[in-house]
């Protein structure tokens, strides 16, 4: 599995002094939103400017298939100036939408591949509908003081949030680790990365793992001491 | 700024209220006091304009001030308060944005940071007070000092709380003492029929087996080269 994310640049009704320094804000009101689980949103670090614009332009425009907008190419950098003077003062936030596990999308055995494995992986639709349903309520809910783009194009796979490649679950055929991470075949190989996630989660997944870390080594901790034991 | 302008006060602010001196240069640096900068300077430089004409301004001013309080215009009556104490620290200028910062400052007290905080981006602030009543502040920075609150990419402060090598590993190690191998790779886990007995790794050119009681995983979720 891996999160969705898109970017979205939101612009304040007025213009605000430049600062530096920035700290970062988080969003969950839209985790599960009408019964639909969507995810958070969180600010992120890159700072709005003409070269952020044009890279924008050039990857969201570039990939479009509308042969009008090659024509627009050679403008594109006074376009991205504008843009970015016009979006100078703005933050960039990103969703974090909750992908599911689905069993078409899994890691598979090859020998043929760098390490005998690859992934494959299918965009479901009912990502793709809950995605835009978020993009809209964003915008909805920062109407109309803040003006909100959304910088990103529809395929929003987030890579640097691979999870789920070892799934826990009590049952075996679900999953190939216990509710303590250990593997259900392998007495002493625990997992504690994020390989082990049920589903990926609408949120950034550094502090679960950690946390989920923390817990896991207290079950390793006490498997020990029973090692101690038995050779005692 | 906020330094400048207590710095300003106190030399025009708290001799105004004294009532001391009247020179031409001290007039013109308030004149440009007032024209230049905002709060207490401001209010300090005026009321010393006044003051160094005539007495009765100052009624006119204390009414106008009671007729700007009425209107919130809080910006100006705060520097005449100061102004009137001769305050050394001029507190900064308030107006909406800065109306929550109390309530993001004693959330970041609770997390325990180890210095106090910088203050938010404007932009940022604007758009957490225009999302009022949706959720909570997550800030996983301890802020040290020279923290720029970049909040992404690689940092050698070891501000990020979530990063798991300085927040997990190195105290652990420290604490109970272990011993880290870098730039090593682990080819295959050696395993019985229902234990694993160890690993294979290479390490600077050496492939090495390395055997333990117990094997953790945590190197990430698998992803192709």
């Amino acid at each position: 599995m891996v999160h969705t994310s898109d970017y979205i640049a939101v612009r304040p009704d007025k213009q605000l002094p430049d600062e530096r320094r920035g700290k970062s804000i988080a969003l969950n009101d839209f985790y599960v939103y009408n019964g639909v689980k969507l995810g958070s949103f969180q600010s992120v670090p890159p700072r709005i400017n003409w070269r952020y614009t044009l890279h924008y332009l050039r990857t969201r425009h570039g990939r479009d298939p509308r042969w009008w907008l090659t024509l627009l190419k050679p403008f594109y950098r006074p376009m991205a100036i504008v843009g970015g003077f016009y979006y100078r003062h703005a933050k960039v936030f990103a969703t974090v939408v909750e992908d599911l596990p689905y069993l078409h999308n899994r890691i598979i055995l090859d020998e043929n591949s760098i390490n005998g494995m690859r992934f494959e992986y299918d965009y479901a639709d009912e990502l793709l509908e809950r995605n835009k349903m978020f993009r809209k309520e964003i915008v909805k809910a920062l109407k109309p003081k803040l003006k909100a783009v959304v910088l990103t194009s529809e395929n929003n796979l987030n890579y640097g949030h691979v999870c789920g490649t070892c799934r826990f679950s009590d049952d075996p055929k679900d999953g190939v680790l216990d509710r303590n991470n250990r593997a259900h075949d392998t007495e002493n190989l625990y997992v504690v990365d994020a390989s082990f996630f049920p589903s990926s989660s609408g949120i950034n997944p550094s502090l679960t793992i950690a946390a989920n870390a923390i817990r896991v080594a207290e079950s390793i901790d006490a498997q020990l001491g029973s090692y101690a034991d038995s050779t005692e | 700024m906020a330094f400048c302008e207590a710095q300003i006060h106190q030399s025009i602010g708290s001799n105004a209220g004294s009532g001391l001196t009247n020179s031409r240069g001290k007039q013109a640096l308030a004149k440009r006091t007032f024209m230049r900068h905002g709060g207490a300077a401001r209010a300090g430089a005026l009321r010393f304009m006044l003051l160094s004409k005539n007495d009765s301004c100052l009624r006119i001013f204390r009414l106008v001030n009671i007729f700007q309080i009425a209107r919130g215009l809080r910006f100006l009556s705060i520097g005449l308060l100061h102004a009137k104490n001769s305050h050394p620290i001029t507190p900064r200028p308030s107006n909406s944005l800065r109306s929550e910062a109390p309530k993001t400052r004693s959330i970041l007290m609770k997390a325990n940071h180890s210095s106090s905080p910088p203050r938010s981006m404007p932009a940022t602030k604007h758009s957490l007070i225009h999302l009022q009543n949706s959720g909570s502040t997550h800030i996983a920075c301890r802020f040290k000092p020279g923290c720029e609150g970049c909040t992404g990419g690689l940092c050698h402060r070891q501000c990020r709380s979530g990063d798991a090598g300085f927040t997990c590993v190195l105290p652990a190690v420290e604490e109970y003492g272990a011993k880290i191998l870098t730039e090593c790779e682990v080819t295959k886990i050696e395993s019985d029929p229902d234990r694993a007995t160890g690993i294979r790794c290479v390490h600077e050119g050496k492939e090495m087996l390395i055997s333990g009681k117990v094997i953790v995983l945590a190197a990430g979720a698998y992803m192709p080269r």
